[in-house]
């Protein structure tokens, strides 16, 4: 065994051990004559336990073989110095940390760096598959790479004396040792080749992306963004044929894997996928100029044909008719020709809530439309967003009643419930929370009255405050709704404070909670411009009921 | 409750050491029989496996002479488990820093059986040592913690695969070489007129579970000697059938 201080082949003076194996050690020397500084390899026949197990033969082959490689990922041997019973190996002494280090503690290094030590490490091992004979490496793995300061890897501990070779068959062997190992390395019966390094290497590149080694859970058996959802698909992908248990079903050669790797960004499902639109919008293209042809010969034979019966037609004219009679006219016919679909029905509901009020007349011709056909609307898909379109239309806008005394809002909404109720039979719909609270408001203002009687409406009244509350929230969300709807759930909240607000006390509401919701609306109502008549008288009336709401409040807390 | 056992070692055909290490302690207390049995089967190449099963026996046997006495007196049964949670992860801390400071790989398994009288049993398991019971079936209790076992729940592989698989002695998990070690545990109530065997993976490659069944049924044990006997008759038959690791079993029967 060299020992410090001692010195081989009169000019090695060995400094240090840097590393050790079973059959080998590895030693820093200093090279008195050139004044630099190598590593030594010893690779001894007689190993520290006794046991003459290291062919030195086999070792001085495979060294002198190895002298003839040049490649910059590869150190250099530079001598081999034979004594009895022991070898030494004098080769490069790579300054530097292997990326194993880097790896203690689970830290996974970035993306893009692992890619470029993965076609760094492709690079060397397609040198090394492509020598005459190929030399396979079979120990890839961090611990056996070197990162040097100036960026490069350098493999190291190469294939001389290689412990795991050493390893009886059926000896039990923990995992930790072998993790990188491919399964055809396990037993005595593998056939190693160049697939056998491309699936070390796999292993190594899944250990350095996320910072797990396939010694532990989940043993390298799983796609990497399980483990970490941001890494590209591309690279799972190239891990995962790196990885496979059948060596067929692998890259099957480093040159292969290198090609993957440069384009692993193009082997993403997200750029696939632009592909594939990119595909799409052409073939819209080309079928939109296919068409344009055909329909021009088609539209030609069609010319002489009445079009007034067609729904699209109906509809066309329904848009652009100027007086509410034609294009009700229009939208009713429209209805007729195709029943189940929705699109006339919205059109006749904007047509009818044109002048800010739904009127009994417009009812009559929408509940004539819309009852005919209710059994096959519901059946169609999006059936629950044209149920919330007819709700809301109710909801803000229905005019019955309204004749006979200044609020009809009461009317409205229990008119609208049963709609808001079809849209809440559908969860899907992207109103659904909307819908259940203004069926929740419907439901309350429908029982209270007789609750109250019942005297039994205690409780109900906190529902109903935070349905309002919810209620605003989604108005104040919705920058666009139209100044009725607005001005319609400023009016319900300021009438429920008006009026219920010694319930809501009752129901354990704090003064600051109601008070908080009236100065928002107050503000809102103050900072609303109004356009219509309509909404200039509505505005009004909500406005003159501040005072009384700010007495009602304070009175409500002064008694209890 | 009467405890009836015996166990048996075999440095096998092939081996130059025997790295299986076994613990077999019966104690009469104020709680009735208490048994522990333990199996490790040491890796690390030549006498470094051994090194490893025998300091988890050690550090059993121990924890059998100076801990479990007080534990007894209190009937804290449930605190047992988590003593030796710790106990294993020491184990595994220890070894592991052992085989750090030489440079050398080394670890073992673990598969434990501690019975206390009819009130209690605990069975604690790293790697592919393996306890079974028997009744009037063969049960295994343990679930192997390898590689292939893995393969075998990931459907990668079928147990009749894993069989062959040149990978079956690749353990996941041992004492002295993972970073974090996950012990199994089972506990219950001992039911009599059973046996449970305890073994090394060499005892089971070359022989079939009927065989096992076979020797070990109930019934047909009815002396220490019987069993005895028993043991070391399925232990050569390994070795006639070309079983090359250690052989190592123990067999305890309670009525």
């Amino acid at each position: 065994m060299a020992s410090m201080n001692r010195i081989i082949d009169n000019k090695y003076e060995i400094l240090r051990m840097i590393g050790q194996g079973g059959m080998s050690k590895v030693y820093l020397a200093m090279d008195s004559r050139l004044n630099k500084q190598w590593a030594i390899k010893e690779i001894s026949r007689i190993n520290k336990n006794g046991f003459s197990e290291v062919n030195l033969k086999a070792a001085l082959d495979e060294a002198d073989m190895m002298k003839r490689l040049d490649h910059p990922a590869l150190p250099r041997i530079v001598d081999i110095i034979q004594e009895k019973d022991v070898i030494y190996v004098v080769m490069d002494y790579i300054e530097g940390e292997p990326l194993s280090k880097l790896l203690e503690n689970g830290n996974a290094q970035p993306q893009e760096q692992v890619i470029e030590w993965a076609k760094q490490l492709c690079n060397v091992l397609d040198y090394l598959h492509t020598c005459n004979p190929p030399i396979i490496y079979r120990d890839m793995k961090p611990g056996n790479i070197m990162l040097k300061p100036d960026g490069q890897l350098k493999l190291i501990d190469f294939g001389i004396a290689r412990e795991y070779k050493e390893n009886k068959v059926g000896d039990t062997v923990n995992l930790g040792t072998r993790g990188y190992a491919a399964p055809e390395q396990f037993g005595s019966h593998g056939q190693t080749d160049a697939r056998t390094d491309i699936y070390c290497l796999g292993m190594t590149l899944y250990h350095l992306v996320t910072g797990r080694s396939p010694a532990e859970e989940p043993y390298g058996g799983v796609p990497i963004r399980e483990l970490n959802p941001i890494l590209s698909s591309g690279l799972e992908k190239i891990i995962l044929k790196c990885t496979e248990a059948n060596p067929n079903d692998r890259y099957q050669s480093c040159a292969e894997l290198l090609y993957d790797l440069e384009r692993y960004d193009e082997v993403d499902d997200t750029y696939r996928q632009n592909q594939k639109k990119k595909l799409k919008r052409f073939g819209i293209v080309s079928a939109a100029a296919v068409f344009s042809i055909v329909f021009g010969a088609f539209a030609q034979v069609m010319n002489a044909q009445k079009v007034n019966n067609d729904y699209e037609v109906n509809l066309d004219l329904g848009d652009t008719a100027t007086t509410q009679e034609q294009k009700i006219n229009y939208y009713e016919k429209a209805i007729d020709i195709k029943p189940e679909k929705h699109e006339a029905y919205y059109a006749l509901l904007t047509t009818f809530k044109d002048d800010a009020s739904f009127q009994i007349e417009e009812e009559q011709i929408l509940k004539k439309k819309i009852n005919r056909n209710l059994a096959e609307l519901v059946e169609t898909d999006h059936y629950s967003d044209l149920a919330y379109e007819i709700g809301k239309t109710y909801w803000y806008y229905y005019d019955y009643g309204s004749e006979n005394t200044d609020d009809n809002q009461l009317t409205r909404i229990k008119a609208a419930k049963t709609w808001f109720s079809d849209v809440v039979e559908d969860p899907e719909n992207e109103h659904y929370a909307q819908a259940k609270i203004y069926e929740s408001i419907a439901t309350f203002h429908e029982e209270v009255n007789l609750k109250v009687e019942e005297a039994s409406d205690q409780g109900m009244y906190k529902e109903y405050w935070d349905n309002i509350e919810a209620l605003l929230d989604f108005t104040i969300e919705n920058k666009n709704e139209s100044e009725i709807v607005k001005l319609e759930v400023y009016k319900l909240i300021t009438n429920a404070l008006e009026n219920e607000v010694r319930k809501f006390a009752s129901d354990g509401i704090e003064k600051d909670d109601l008070l908080e919701v009236f100065y928002t609306v107050r503000s809102l109502v103050d900072e609303l411009d109004v356009s219509t008549d309509k909404t200039i008288n509505l505005k009004e009336s909500i406005t003159s009921r501040f005072d009384e709401v700010v007495k009602a409040i304070d009175t409500a807390f002064i008694e209890q | 409750m009467q405890v009836l056992t015996a166990l048996h070692t075999d440095v096998g055909i092939r081996k130059q050491t025997n790295q299986d290490s076994l613990l077999l302690k019966v104690a009469q207390t104020s709680v009735g029989k208490v048994v522990l049995a333990v199996v490790c089967d040491g890796m690390g190449g030549l006498e470094k496996g051994e090194l490893a099963s025998a300091t988890v026996i050690s550090a059993f046997s121990k924890w059998f002479d100076n801990d479990l006495p007080p534990l007894l007196q209190n009937h804290n049964w449930n605190e047992i488990q988590a003593r030796w949670n710790l106990l294993l992860k020491e184990q595994n801390q220890r070894i592991g820093e052992y085989g750090k400071r030489l440079n050398i790989n080394l670890g073992t398994t673990f598969s434990g059986l501690l019975i206390i009288d009819e009130h209690f049993f605990l069975i604690g398991h790293v790697g592919d040592t393996r306890v079974y019971k028997i009744d009037s079936k063969l049960e295994l209790l343990t679930e192997d913690q390898t590689l292939v076992n893995r393969e075998v729940q990931r459907k990668n592989l079928t147990p009749e695969q894993a069989e062959k698989d040149p990978r079956r002695n690749v353990l996941l998990q041992c004492l002295g070489a993972s970073r974090v070690v996950e012990p199994q545990f089972i506990s219950g109530i001992p039911t009599l007129h059973t046996v449970f065997m305890l073994c090394s993976d060499g005892f089971r490659h070359m022989i079939s579970k009927e065989e096992i069944y076979q020797a070990f049924a109930p019934e047909k044990l009815m002396t220490e000697q019987q069993m005895k006997n028993k043991a070391i008759e399925l232990v050569e038959l390994n070795k006639v059938r070309n079983e090359t690791d250690n052989i190592s079993i123990i067999l305890i029967k309670v009525d």
